[in-house]
């Protein structure tokens, strides 16, 4: 993917939730139900659904990033490659014995340099740096998605780690050296 | 850019559903959005460029946040397996990545192509323009994928070897379209008929450049060629290059038929063989919206000689939809268009092909497609035998998803850098994020 062009605009989000938990269900079965080519009213129409997902689980976000880069083509091969390239290393569970209660949830998005998507985007995320980790700020960012125009969408993912509903990540684990580029949410 | 109505701009890149990840990658065709050429390279706007830069001097003096290391660290394996769409594969890696040596074979080669002239491979950039359908109102439901792959990193492979084809196949479909070119220019009313041509590769095309100039092309090949294919999309491409010119002469000078050429060998069997490359596809027919839009109210599908009287799998839920919509969709074989055997038909160098096999029948072709009634058809007599789709109607089958899915995906080794590499994200952390 070298060489891409466009805007990134992206999150990544440590929600809290039990294997058992309904909510986590959903968005699994809605990502799972998903994973095919799509027009852009039904694309419209996912990203909509797993942004309702996310809005119910803000309370719940512990730690998360987002990120807004104009000339953004590296940021989101880096990100998308992040996660693909290590897709089948097998699992290892925190040995700690904490408790597994985290998913982590990545939407990603390569807009068209300076198309609607990206201008709504740019205005959204000019923010304050001090408001750049408040609950609040997620909320909003979150309720930027279904806002998008998305026939200027370039490239899009969403991937929920762990993909098994009988796994999860460790609050300690996602605030270790591995993951701190993950912040705290106020 | 892609207008809302078009069929499914986008496409999966990769899908992942196992215990460390689910998810998927989508790409929207028809936005640019490699190479320096930018619709748009300028600024974004002073505000988004003064904020980066700002924030960068924030990581460089350490204020800001720096990443390494990632969300999924947690293996130093130099390699890893993929999960991808082959197209999406060769799209990274190049046209003939995993060839391990492979070549392309050329059966049926010509020195020239149908006007004589021979193949010059260094004139081919504009291929999929040279081929888009002449008629712009089709555009959207052209798929130039195949016509791609001559501007394609790693194509040397093919280029060096690229053919024109003209097999005994393809002849035989080309007298067969003949025959319903003839069929379509001499009844009024085939303006609003759609023909869904779906033979394997090389015939489709030659059947499409024999319905020349009666009907508007419209290519939907969505894979590449790999000298490992599954699907021979390389000879497809030849037997295009065969019959460019004939394409090439086409105007658009009156409200013509549309007619969506697929190839048929785009689901040929496959069961995860590790010495083939899976470059099988579904088929991007358009919507019942968008050939309505166009005036269509009927949609007319070939089907090869053998096939069975039912549309395949892979179109049933695309013929719902034109059956929902009010479309009439009816099926023909092209084994029903047969050279005239009567004791009185006439010598000719190469025979001539009639539906029902004879002159007689032939205009009992719209009769039997409900474009015409018997009044108006007065002359033409009623073939004896039964003809291939008399009892067709489109209905719901149960089709296994999960089998359409799996098409045209596999698993790939991807081999990291022997640094270590990117194990998760890394680098800079920078722009607005909090």
């Amino acid at each position: 993917m070298a060489d891409l062009q466009g805007t990134f605009f992206g999150l990544q989000l440590a929600v809290r939730t039990s294997k058992a938990e309904p909510w986590r269900k959903k968005l699994c079965e809605l990502v799972r139900d998903n994973m095919r080519d799509m027009s852009t009213i039904d694309h419209r129409g996912f990203y909509g659904a797993v942004t309702n997902l996310l809005l119910e689980a803000s309370d719940r976000i512990a730690v998360a990033t987002w990120d807004f880069v104009a000339d953004g083509g590296g940021e989101f091969d880096d990100w998308v490659r992040g996660i693909e390239d290590d897709v089948s290393t097998p699992w290892v569970q925190d040995p700690s014995g904490a408790a597994m209660d985290h998913v982590l949830v990545s939407v990603f998005f390569l807009l068209q340099k300076n198309g609607p998507s990206a201008r709504l985007c740019g205005d959204r995320c000019d923010l304050p740096e001090s408001t750049w980790n408040a609950r609040s700020t997620y909320r909003l960012l979150l309720e930027t998605i279904p806002q998008l125009d998305h026939r200027s969408i370039v490239s899009d993912a969403v991937y929920v780690t762990p993909g098994s509903t009988e796994l999860g990540f460790s609050l300690s684990e996602l605030r270790g050296d591995d993951y701190d580029y993950l912040n705290p949410v106020r | 850019m892609n207008s809302e109505r078009d069929a499914t701009p986008f496409a999966v890149q990769v899908v992942y559903d196992q215990d460390e990840v689910l998810g998927a990658r989508w790409w929207q065709e028809g936005i640019r959005a490699f190479g320096a050429a930018s619709a748009a390279s300028g600024s974004s706007g002073t505000v988004d460029e003064s904020r980066r830069t700002a924030l960068k001097l924030l990581v460089a003096l350490g204020g800001g946040a720096l990443v390494l290391g990632g969300a999924f660290s947690k293996c130093s394996s130099n390699s890893t397996t993929v999960r991808s769409t082959s197209l999406a594969w060769q799209r990274q890696h190049g046209l003939a990545a995993n060839a391990n040596g492979a070549t392309f074979e050329w059966p049926d080669a010509i020195a020239t192509d149908v006007g004589g002239s021979r193949l010059d491979t260094s004139k081919l950039q504009n291929l999929a323009d040279e081929l888009a359908p002449r008629d712009r109102a089709y555009v959207p439901a052209f798929v130039p994928t195949l016509l791609q792959a001559v501007t394609a990193s790693g194509n040397g492979d093919l280029l060096r070897g690229l053919k024109c084809i003209r097999s005994a196949s393809m002849m035989a479909a080309f007298a067969r379209g003949e025959a319903m070119r003839t069929l379509f220019e001499s009844q009024p009313g085939t303006e609003q008929v759609a023909l869904v041509v779906d033979l394997p590769g090389p015939d489709s095309v030659a059947f499409a450049a024999a319905m020349q100039p009666a009907a508007t092309a419209v290519f939907t090949f969505d894979n590449w060629p790999h000298p490992r294919g599954v699907v021979p999309a390389h000879l497809t491409l030849a037997a295009l290059l065969y019959h460019r010119p004939q394409f090439r002469a086409e105007r658009a000078s009156k409200v013509r038929p549309p007619q969506f050429v697929l190839d048929r060998n785009r689901s040929l069997p496959y069961r995860d063989e590790p010495d083939r490359f899976d470059n099988r596809y579904l088929p991007k027919l358009p919507r019942a919206s968008f050939l309505k839009q166009q005036g269509i109210t009927r949609v007319l599908y070939v089907a090869p000689e053998g096939a069975p009287e039912v549309e395949p799998d892979d179109c049933n839920e695309t013929f719902l939809d034109y059956r929902e919509a009010g479309l009439d969709v009816r099926l023909t074989g092209l084994a029903d268009f047969r050279s005239d055997t009567t004791p009185n038909a006439t010598a000719e160098p190469r025979p001539r092909y009639f539906w029902g096999g004879s002159p007689l029948h032939h205009g009992w072709f719209w009769i039997q497609h409900g474009l015409m009634n018997q009044r108006s058809g007065l002359g033409a007599v009623a073939p004896t035998q039964r003809m291939f789709g008399t009892d067709y109607r489109v209905q719901k089958r149960s089709v296994p998803s999960s089998d359409l899915a799996r098409r045209g995906v596999s698993e790939f080794r991807s081999e990291r850098p022997s640094s270590g590499g990117s194990r998760g994200r890394t680098g800079f952390f920078g722009g607005y994020g909090g």
